[in-house]
């Protein structure tokens, strides 16, 4: 019996900004051809999750070994939901029946009972890490929630409002999907974190494919706790997500003095109008930049994977950034695992903080074979004027340093694009 | 406009007299922070006095309070001389009363600003007067806006009732800080050093945390927290240089209210409680600029003890072991204004751009060597020097200067600087005919002519000398910058390093400049340079920038702010190798 996949083919699927990966491993009879399928998801673009799920459903032969959605992110989960009944996509995925899903710890719905965090509101209660940690994304996303909810009021100055918009929604609950990951996998699903076992690796489905999990790292492992030295400051900080969100939930339709006189909005004075516009530019600057840190932060959630087969290492790093990569990079025998990598998925869509240059100057294959797969789309929304995605320096170094396959490239044509040995 | 009478909701109003200035009650640390008598501690306060519109609307400041977050404008409350000074029942109910505290807070740093650099001070945007909106959204943070020409407020729903950042004294100050700082030094945003990226919050926090020290009502609260109020004298061993810090300064910082004040309160308290250790200038996690930032507060803060310390001694027991309680609390006062004196005019004797902590102690020695040469008495000069020294910061001026004390800039010394060229009288107001002076003597003064230089300010100046006569100079600030590609570096000077992996084709910009002090006679007294092609200083912020990513941004102060909340750099990642000692400015 082989005991590896006779062929591999991984197909990147054009979802405009999102992810959507298809790993296939075909095997000689009698072992059935294995499909995983990692993310699917797109944000602000104009993709067509219809077509591309009925092609993994015919590329897959109607089963899916596995789902793997990388974090809680619309660009990357977005296709899984299932509200829109039996025709939605996610029901479409649904009905492929993987064997199994995976996804972050951070998604383990045991954390979401803890993430109640009306308890850490209250003046001086302390919580242990997990809780705070969990109340913080809840709160997070729920902050993304209103603010998405409350961005067609802002007014001000034309054009931010657009990227806001579209940053906010990525970063909603999405429990459409989210609960449709919960429920489709025959077996339970399994909520990773560093060094876990996947779950992944079968050797009676899907033998010779070994998949190792570098992050994210568990609570305990991270460095949260960098700069609190003194557990106030932690408190603080900790507790600014949980402040923002009932601010941002405070200002909805309530004035802050009543009864104090105000102009109407036709009868400004003259002198306060240029700055009051100003203002409202300012509002959704500032909406902006906060949502950016918890996007920031919600990529880091991001499951990496490491898939080794027929002697190459595959690397799907969903949109893991410095902070998520920080962990594994050092840990003992990381870096010389990373080493041989053939295969990089490129973390979050070309963003220069997912690439960090201690990542990429591993990779010994660079100028020697390395394929890099970068699945993007510009101008959909850039976080900043320096944080544009994708960032055209990381991109011409992935253009000069390995076999760059772009979905930019496919000029919205669905693909997908293939990478086979 | 015909003026009306007083007490009316008209909207002009009536100055009663035209005294130069004219007494606030304002909050005097924070909502949280209470008087002895269990109510929010206030204070009055002296500010330039002017004819103002409602709003308040000044000459400088005015306050329009829109609330973006609503999209409320709010009427402005009728201005009324008699509430000037009024507590009002509830503070933080009180809408005119919010308007008025932001209004004289940011003026007293203003005029606190004009008084100490002898001259009008301007905001860093084009124009006149600061907006100030003090209800401005439902946020977390509070900002200054150069775009905006505006300081935000933000507030919020706390756990007991709505917390508003408009009222506390040093968030406001802060605030104020940046927005004046900009105008002086608009190039310290720029990327640089963990150094310059940690300036403008450390110099914010310094001047934030004077002013409030300068308040008699808060050093005397402050005391009232270690020792039983309304006692005349105070024993010494309650005064050891220990106490004082420990007691008093960390007293009053742990009152300081939670979540924004919070903030600001937490750094306040790591500034105070940090070890002294002359290692932490070097200490990796202090590369980060908000942690660094607080280096350059505790240094100072240090100096400030140990001088209140001293000045207590010096006062003497009044009876055995006793000190007069007055005596303690002048003591804090007055070392504080004079620390804040010397620390804004400091920002004269800064070069324009690449600072480092080292420039900022020989600016601030230096600026104060030139009006109080003595420095016997109290050895603030001495403290200064010392607490930057505690957390390993050298000054910048290498070795002892003519003026026999170390750490001052030096002077051109006998430098055959061409003047017959240029006019005096010009050179005074007029940056073409300071320009001229720098050309002309560019091979002198080492001034690179391929750089795009700009004289960006000449400001004549009058300072109060200790010989009661006054100071009388002209700082002339220019600035250099080349817009160069990585290819470019090795033929500007062959000692200058592209960061290993730098495309040739990369492009980027270097900065250089200097500060020019000229005495009344118009004779150059000191040239503070930052050589653009200077290999030593340029060579260890490329590759800090390169490896941080960030070579041509520049960051906004609420960018800044959130990140201070959250702790953690966005963005920004990599150490700061090359920056951790203090090279100085170019000799």
């Amino acid at each position: 019996m082989a005991k590896e996949p006779s062929s591999v083919k991984v197909r990147m699927y054009n979802v405009g900004f999102g992810d959507c990966f298809l790993l296939s491993f075909y095997y000689k009879k009698p072992l059935a051809d294995q499909h995983i399928l990692i993310d699917f998801g797109t944000v602000g673009g104009k993709a067509n999750m219809k077509a591309v799920a009925n092609d993994i459903k015919k590329q897959c032969g109607g089963k899916l070994y596995a789902v793997v959605a990388t974090h809680r992110h619309r660009d990357h989960i977005g296709g899984f939901s299932d509200a829109g009944g039996p025709a939605s996509t996610g029901a479409l995925i649904a009905s492929l029946k993987p064997e199994i899903v995976v996804q972050p710890w951070t998604e383990n719905p045991i954390a979401d009972a803890m993430a109640d965090s009306a308890p850490l509101l209250a003046k001086k209660r302390r919580a242990g890490d997990k809780r705070i940690f969990m109340a913080s994304l809840a709160a997070m996303t729920s902050f993304a929630e209103t603010t998405f909810n409350q961005v067609h009021n802002l007014r001000g100055e034309k054009g931010r409002a657009g990227t806001l918009e579209k940053l906010a929604l990525n970063n909603v609950k999405n429990l459409d999907a989210v609960n449709n990951l919960r429920s489709m996998g025959k077996r339970p699903p399994r909520f990773l974190q560093y060094n876990s076992a996947s779950g992944l690796e079968n050797s009676k489905l899907l033998p010779g494919v070994k998949v190792r999990v570098l992050g994210p790292p568990a609570l305990k492992d991270q460095n949260i706790k960098k700069y609190a030295k003194d557990s106030e400051e932690y408190w603080i900080s900790s507790k600014y997500w949980g402040l923002q969100d009932r601010a941002s939930k405070s200002s909805a339709g309530r004035n802050l003095f009543p009864r104090q006189p105000r102009f109407q909005r036709s009868r400004k004075p003259i002198h306060t109008r240029w700055f009051t516009n100003r203002a409202d530019g300012s509002l959704k600057r500032n909406a902006l930049s906060i949502v950016t840190v918890l996007d920031d932060f919600l990529n880091n959630t991001s499951l990496i994977l490491l898939f080794e087969v027929k002697g190459k290492k595959l690397l799907f790093p969903g949109d893991a950034q410095l902070e998520n990569w920080s962990y594994a990079l050092e840990q003992k025998g990381i870096k010389k695992l990373l080493q041989g990598v053939d295969l990089y998925k490129v973390g979050h869509h070309g963003s220069r903080n997912a690439t960090p240059k201690q990542l990429w100057e591993l990779f010994d294959k660079r100028k020697h074979g390395l394929t890099t797969m970068m699945s993007t789309s510009p101008g959909v929304y850039h976080k900043s004027e320096e944080g544009k995605v994708p960032a055209a320096r990381l991109v011409r170094a992935l253009g000069s340093q390995s076999k760059l396959k772009d979905t930019q490239k496919l000029k919205g044509a669905r693909g997908p694009l293939e990478f086979e040995f | 406009m015909p003026q009306r009478k007083t007490g009316t909701t008209q909207q002009v109003a009536i100055v009663p007299h035209l005294q130069p200035t004219c007494r606030y009650r304002i909050v005097a640390l924070d909502p949280s922070v209470r008087g002895a008598d269990k109510k929010i501690l206030t204070a009055e306060v002296e500010i330039p006095n002017e004819k103002l519109s409602p709003g308040p609307r000044g000459y400088r400041v005015q306050v329009i309070d829109y609330d973006a977050s609503t999209q409320v404008l709010y009427k402005p409350t009728p201005y009324r001389e008699a509430d000037k000074l009024k507590t009002p029942r509830d503070i933080e109910k009180d809408r005119a009363f919010h308007a008025r505290n932001v209004y004289a807070i940011v003026m007293r740093v203003l005029a606190r600003f004009e008084r100490a650099l002898g001259r009008r001070v301007g905001w860093s945007f084009l124009g006149h007067q600061l907006t100030v909106a003090p209800h401005a959204f439902t946020d977390l943070n509070a900002y200054y806006s150069e775009d905006d020409r505006a300081l935000f407020f933000g507030y919020y729903p706390g756990d007991n009732g709505n917390v508003f950042t408009c009222l506390s004294h040093e968030v406001i100050a802060h605030e104020t800080t940046h927005a004046l700082v900009d105008g002086l030094r608009p190039n310290y945003t720029n990327p640089s050093s963990p150094d310059q990226a940690a300036f403008h919050e450390g110099f914010a926090d310094i001047v934030a945390l004077l002013s409030v020290l300068s308040l008699r009502e808060v050093v005397s609260a402050a005391l009232d927290l270690e020792i039983s109020p309304k006692v005349g004298l105070i024993g010494s061993e309650r005064l050891t240089e220990t106490a004082l810090k420990e007691g008093v300064l960390l007293g009053l910082a742990m009152q300081v209210g939670e979540a924004m004040y919070g903030t600001h309160g937490v750094a306040l308290r790591r500034s105070i409680t940090l070890p002294k250790d002359p290692k932490l200038a070097r200490d990796p996690k202090f590369q980060e600029s908000h942690r660094r930032g607080e280096l350059l507060a505790a240094a100072v803060l240090g100096a400030f003890l140990k001088i209140w310390r001293e000045r207590i001694v010096q006062f003497g027991e009044l009876s055995e072991g006793k000190v007069s309680r007055q005596g303690v609390v002048d003591g804090a006062v007055e070392t504080a204004e004079r620390l804040l004196t010397i620390a804004i005019r400091a920002l004269d004797y800064c070069p324009p751009n690449d600072l480092l902590f080292g420039d900022f102690l020989s600016a601030m020695l230096t600026a104060d060597y030139e009006v109080y040469p003595d420095d016997s008495r109290y050895g603030y000069r001495n403290a200064l020097r010392e607490g930057f020294l505690s957390f390993g910061f050298k000054p910048g001026a290498f070795g002892q200067s003519e003026k026999g004390e170390p750490g001052l800039w030096s002077g051109p010394g006998k430098s055959p600087l061409v003047y017959s060229r240029t006019h005096h009288e010009s050179m005074q107001y007029n940056a073409d005919e300071v320009f001229r002076f720098l050309w002309e003597n560019r091979d002198l003064l080492i001034i690179d002519e391929d750089a795009y230089t700009k004289v960006e300010a000449v400001w004549p100046c009058y300072r109060v000398g200790s010989d009661g006569f006054f100071l009388r100079e002209t700082v002339a600030v220019y600035s250099q910058q080349m817009k160069i590609m990585g290819r470019d570096l090795r033929k500007l000077k062959k000692e200058l390093k592209k960061p290993a992996d730098m495309p040739d084709d990369y492009e980027f910009r270097i900065y250089g400049g200097g500060t020019l002090i000229f005495d009344e006679s118009g004779r150059l007294k000191y040239h503070i340079r930052k050589h653009i092609l200077n290999p030593k200083r340029q060579n260890p912020r490329l590759e800090h920038l390169w490896k941080q990513g960030g070579m041509n941004s520049r960051k906004s102060f609420a960018a800044l702010h959130l990140e201070r909340v959250l702790r953690h750099d966005v963005g920004a990642t990599g150490g700061a190798e090359g920056f951790a000692e203090s090279e100085g400015v170019d000799e």
